[in-house]
């Protein structure tokens, strides 16, 4: 994890459920955006950026989206002395819904830092 | 993927999916066979399960919670076996083999006794109950067979009360409906009856020869796992094949030799 200047100090371990709700859809998109991956990999890169830990019965329903709506595609790879794993691609449709939402929410997270800024003293 | 002799021995809980506990792996291919589920498409979801919890060293229910919630959380398509049409295609061999058992076994004891096969007007309700249940079983698996699932009391207080539902208006609506001579009847019984086991057997064969035939394999199992599963679903077949004419053989003869 790389730690920015912006950063606070200390992160919580623990977003609020419904902020999480939101957002990691998105998240998850991103990741798949750097490569093939599978599920224990992305969940683990999840909370290495520091988004918590996303259990796999929240995690896994929504590959399972990304798949039956063709944002994925799906890759069985055997493991090395392990089980196989289960690697997931993203198509071009999975590319475009990254695009076009990642342009939305950082409309969203404008406007909202916007509403939270602290108030200015008035003259 | 090759598999060791003595991986064979094992329960299919543990063959699916090794590193998850076989209680859990067992509640998730419930629910979702009840819902109609194909059984790659189980496989595949548990095979993702034991795969993750090979790595992160979680238990699947710390990680994915309760197994038959987390089933309905995945989404998973019903397959075509589970249209309307394919369950009745499926159905009706087993209700002509049941016509042809009733008739037996109503025919017998008259012949025991020397006199005319009477069939009651409870009677044929009760074939008609009977015929319902066979029917919602097959159509509505999660609603019906699903109600029996969770606590024993639930399936210790239905299932009883469902057999009395159905015997019930034997036994209190005694008015006679029609009588006919019992010989012959028991003749038109077997030849009913072995019709339903003949067209229930070519379903099967035909269904065996299907390439796409519906069975729970994960993504790792190859040609040879997919030929001994298939082999153990033909002997379980073969074995559904044989009940009704077996039940009607031991009741026909236990009311002509004991009558």
């Amino acid at each position: 994890m790389t730690s920015t200047p912006h950063e606070p100090e200390e992160r919580p371990s623990e977003w609020p459920s419904e902020w999480l709700r939101a957002v990691l859809e998105l998240c998850v998109l991103r990741i798949l955006a750097d490569g093939p991956t599978y599920g224990y990999e992305i969940a683990a890169r999840l909370a290495d950026e520091g988004l918590g830990t996303v259990k796999g019965g929240t995690l896994y329903p929504l590959l399972t989206r990304f798949e039956q709506s063709g944002r994925v595609d799906v890759d069985w790879r055997p493991g090395d002395g392990g089980p196989g794993r289960k690697y997931y691609l993203l198509t071009d449709a999975g590319r475009a819904d990254l695009a076009a939402r990642r342009a939305h929410w950082h409309q969203f997270v404008a406007t909202t830092a916007d509403i939270l800024a602290p108030q200015e003293e008035t003259p | 993927m090759t598999r060791s002799r003595s991986a064979d021995a094992r329960p299919l809980e543990e063959t699916l999916a090794p590193h998850v506990d076989r209680q859990w792996v067992g509640d998730f291919i419930v629910e979702l066979r009840l819902r109609g589920v194909a059984g790659e498409d189980i496989g595949a979801a548990l095979a993702e399960v034991d795969s993750h919890c090979a790595e992160s060293g979680e238990s699947a229910a710390a990680s994915f919670g309760e197994a038959a919630e987390y089933a309905r959380s995945m989404g998973l398509p019903e397959t075509e076996q589970q249209a309307t049409a394919a369950v009745l295609r499926r159905t009706l061999p087993t209700l002509v083999q049941l016509a042809g058992m009733l008739a037996v076994v109503t025919a017998a004891p008259a012949l025991a006794a020397g006199e005319a096969m009477t069939v009651t007007v409870g009677a044929l309700v009760s074939a008609v109950v009977l015929v319902a249940v066979i029917l919602a079983l097959g159509l509505w698996p999660e609603k019906t067979l699903g109600a029996l699932a969770g606590p024993r009391w639930k399936a210790a207080v239905i299932a009883p009360l469902s057999v009395a539902l159905i015997v019930a208006p034997t036994i209190l609506v005694r008015q006679e409906l029609l009588a006919a001579p019992a010989g012959p009847s028991i003749a038109v019984g077997v030849v009913v009856l072995l019709a339903g086991v003949l067209w229930d057997l070519i379903l099967v064969r035909r269904e065996a020869r299907d390439p796409e035939q519906d069975m729970l394999l994960t993504p790792w199992d190859g040609a040879a796992e997919r030929d001994r599963r298939r082999r153990g679903v033909a002997w379980a077949e073969r074995i559904r094949l044989l009940m009704i004419p077996t039940a009607t053989a031991v009741m026909a003869a236990v009311f002509l030799l004991f009558d």
